[in-house]
């Protein structure tokens, strides 16, 4: 358990993301004064309002043109001994992959939806993405509840269409929050313009909830093989479950059995580790153990060559070009061998195409060697992936079935 | 002894917490494993940027820990001469302990040409930090940095990505950066590019890098102690840096401040402050 959690706020193009988290900034009080008069400043040299947007969009080209173009982290205190990390990202539908940058750190999600417009395209978009990411849980925040003079008509319709949309994702309903992220409604304080609406405020729910680990086997990342005090040290890091001095592993993919003799930390020897920690493994076997390897318990992960996985494209790609699957430390030659269905990620209808920037497909990999995968179930490192072209940028993002 | 060993000593009022030391081993241990991405990728192209600060001295001591005691690699220190006498006595004292292949780079020829903040503090911070940095990554072909910049002392460094390429201008294309999720940290383009910046401590604050100094007795400069009523919380040139006022003697009088101060971190630096958007300009030009 970790005592902050990461919360990414998504949505369409302004539905007010920026603004809501500026101003749950300010509420919260985790605004420094230069921070404050700066802002100021600049919203008064561009003839507007203090402008809380201005607080997540530091570029001067995010101001002029009031558009978040990349992602930005800020840190919220929250009550109780909690903090909160808030995770802007645009919503721009150009700007995916920055949003894709953001998110995909988010322990949970704010889905914010502009009341005045109804559920578009891009809102459809980002909860998909969200789910597909494994985000554990998405809140849904109607915003600027003040155009439509705080009326509880227009919030339950527009609350209906994002039932229907998470229904569709097999997304968990839970709290539907009407705001006013200019007004500071319903944020960190009930809003007594909306008495009618008897839940929490946002501020509330999200110091209510827990994040907590998952717990898992024995499983160790090779990064490289270094020396300590003249002994080769495999160092890497505890990615799940824990492991003590004697223990026996399996180095994958291979699958030779050994044990561990050493577990170094800087300038000294421990007893026992657990994850997330990194470390040193002497093992009692130091043949042939490279970069790339895995370690685990005797709970093996899946050894292959072929995987089965959705993926989300950044961009189009065709069967059988060659690619390069990267999976934490692993990195092998792949190729695309099937492409079974493609969707697009808005209203995830199938399509006839292939796969093409923004969107869905379910494929079959040949990797060139084997690597060592798990089922992804959100959060777990050997369950997902990327696809890199031959200039090592990603392509796609993917996880295993 | 000029610098101070608090850290070893004091027990105190912030005693830290199970959880605030879960939470530490957490970032230290993804701090370690960003450490180690970057010297796989590149060997003998990677160097470490120490302004002896508090953030690049808590990176120094992660490096030491991801290779089990030792820096494997050049340790650069930007010299505009402008720095704090005990700064430099903390640089040789601690480049001996640690046995740091030390690089100081300096821009010789305008520091002959007297430049200094009298000349402007944009020229200033350009020509013999940025500059002096241009001309250390090409003498010593490095092709890659670790450099202890938090997104949290900033609002342009909160958009920063933990591997983070500059262009053959030496500039950051802060309008396309690379798509960076999980563990999969992408220098895509690397070859094309003059180097690539790593922050592993991207994810830090300010009250962490604190309770990390003090959970792993890390000794720092006394400058960031409360002396006559002053101490400083950022430390940069000594011309161009400001102490804040502050009772804080010791990490847990600092822990305790920064837990009510309203006073951003780098209020007492002035290249963050002449003009709006100076640090986006500088930044975009190749500065940390």
């Amino acid at each position: 358990m970790h005592n902050y959690i990461k919360i990414v706020v998504a949505g369409d193009v302004d539905s007010g993301k920026s603004t809501l988290i500026g101003r749950y900034l300010y509420e919260s009080g985790s605004l420094n004064q230069g921070v404050i008069a700066d802002i100021s400043q600049v919203s008064k040299d561009l003839k507007r309002d203090f402008e809380f947007a201005y607080l997540l969009d530091s570029f001067e080209e995010e101001r002029m043109d009031q558009l978040t173009i990349d992602t930005t982290q800020c840190f919220c205190k929250g009550t109780k001994d909690k903090s909160m990390v808030f995770i802007d990202v645009p919503g721009h539908q150009e700007l995916l992959k920055n949003m894709l940058s953001g998110a995909s750190c988010a322990d949970i999600a704010i889905l914010v939806i502009d009341v005045g417009k109804s559920v578009r395209d891009q809102t459809k978009r980002h909860a998909f993405i969200l789910k597909f990411l494994g985000v554990s849980k998405i809140i849904a925040v109607v915003n600027k509840m003040d155009s439509v003079a705080f009326s509880q008509k227009v919030f339950l319709k527009t609350k209906k269409q994002i039932q229907v949309i998470f229904k569709n994702l097999n997304i968990k309903f839970s709290q539907c929050i009407p705001v006013s992220a200019k007004e500071g409604a319903n944020l960190t304080h009930k809003s007594k313009d909306m008495l009618w609406y008897k839940d929490n405020p946002l501020g509330i729910v999200l110091n209510n909830i827990e994040v907590t680990e998952s717990k898992g086997h024995f499983r160790f990342l090779i990064q490289d093989i270094l020396s300590a005090a003249e002994e080769k040290v495999a160092a890497g890091i505890i990615i799940s479950g824990k492991i003590k001095k004697r223990d026996k592993v399996c180095i994958l993919p291979s699958k030779k059995k050994t044990y561990v003799k050493t577990i170094k930390y800087f300038d000294r020897n421990l007893a026992s580790a657990k994850a997330p920690q990194s470390i040193g493994l002497v093992l009692g076997d130091m043949d042939s153990l490279k970069r790339g390897q895995v370690l685990s318990d005797n709970h093996v992960p899946v050894v292959t060559r072929t995987i089965l996985s959705k993926i989300v494209c950044i961009r189009d790609i065709d069967l059988n070009e060659p690619l390069k699957f990267r999976c934490s430390v692993q990195q092998v030659e792949v190729r695309i061998k099937q492409i079974e269905h493609v969707w697009d990620t808005v209203n995830l209808f199938l399509k006839k195409s292939s796969p093409k920037e923004n969107d869905l497909a379910q494929v079959v990999l040949n990797t060139d060697e084997k690597v060592v995968v798990e089922k992804y179930k959100g959060g777990n490192s050997l369950g997902r992936f990327v696809l890199l072209d031959d200039q090592e940028k990603i392509i796609a993002i993917g996880i295993i079935l | 002894m000029l610098y101070s060993k608090e850290g070893a000593n004091v027990l105190g009022m912030n005693m830290v917490k199970d959880e605030d030391n879960q939470y530490l081993e957490a970032l230290e241990s993804e701090s370690i494993y960003i450490i180690r991405e970057a010297y796989w990728r590149y060997r003998q192209g990677l160097a470490l940027l120490w302004s002896i600060g508090k953030d690049s001295t808590t990176l120094l001591h992660l490096i030491r820990k991801a290779f089990f005691g030792k820096v494997p690699f050049p340790v650069i220190h930007l010299d505009t001469t402008f720095k704090f006498k005990e700064i430099y006595e903390f640089r040789d004292h601690f480049a001996k302990e640690y046995d740091l292949n030390l690089i100081i780079a300096k821009n010789d020829l305008a520091l002959k040409k007297k430049m200094s903040a009298k000349m402007g503090s944009f020229e200033c911070c350009h020509a013999l930090k940025t500059k002096a940095l241009q001309q250390v990554v090409k003498r010593y072909a490095l092709k890659a940095l670790l450099l202890a910049i938090r997104r949290d002392e900033h609002l342009i460094r909160a958009k920063e990505r933990v591997f983070s390429l500059r262009n053959q201008d030496f500039k950051w294309d802060y309008q396309n950066q690379s798509l960076e999720l999980w563990k999969e940290y992408s220098d895509a383009h690397a070859g094309r590019s003059s180097h690539l910046r790593v922050h592993p401590l991207l994810g830090w604050r300010e009250i962490d890098v604190w309770r990390y100094i003090k959970k792993e007795k890390l000794p720092i400069a006394s400058l960031y102690f409360s002396k006559d009523g002053r101490r400083y919380r950022s430390i940069g040139c000594q011309c161009c840096c400001q102490s804040i006022p502050s009772s804080a003697s010791n990490i847990d009088e600092i822990i305790t401040e920064l837990l009510k101060t309203k006073i951003a971190e780098r209020s007492g630096r002035l290249q963050d402050k002449e003009k709006v958007y100076m640090m986006q300009k500088l930044r975009s030009l190749g500065y940390m």
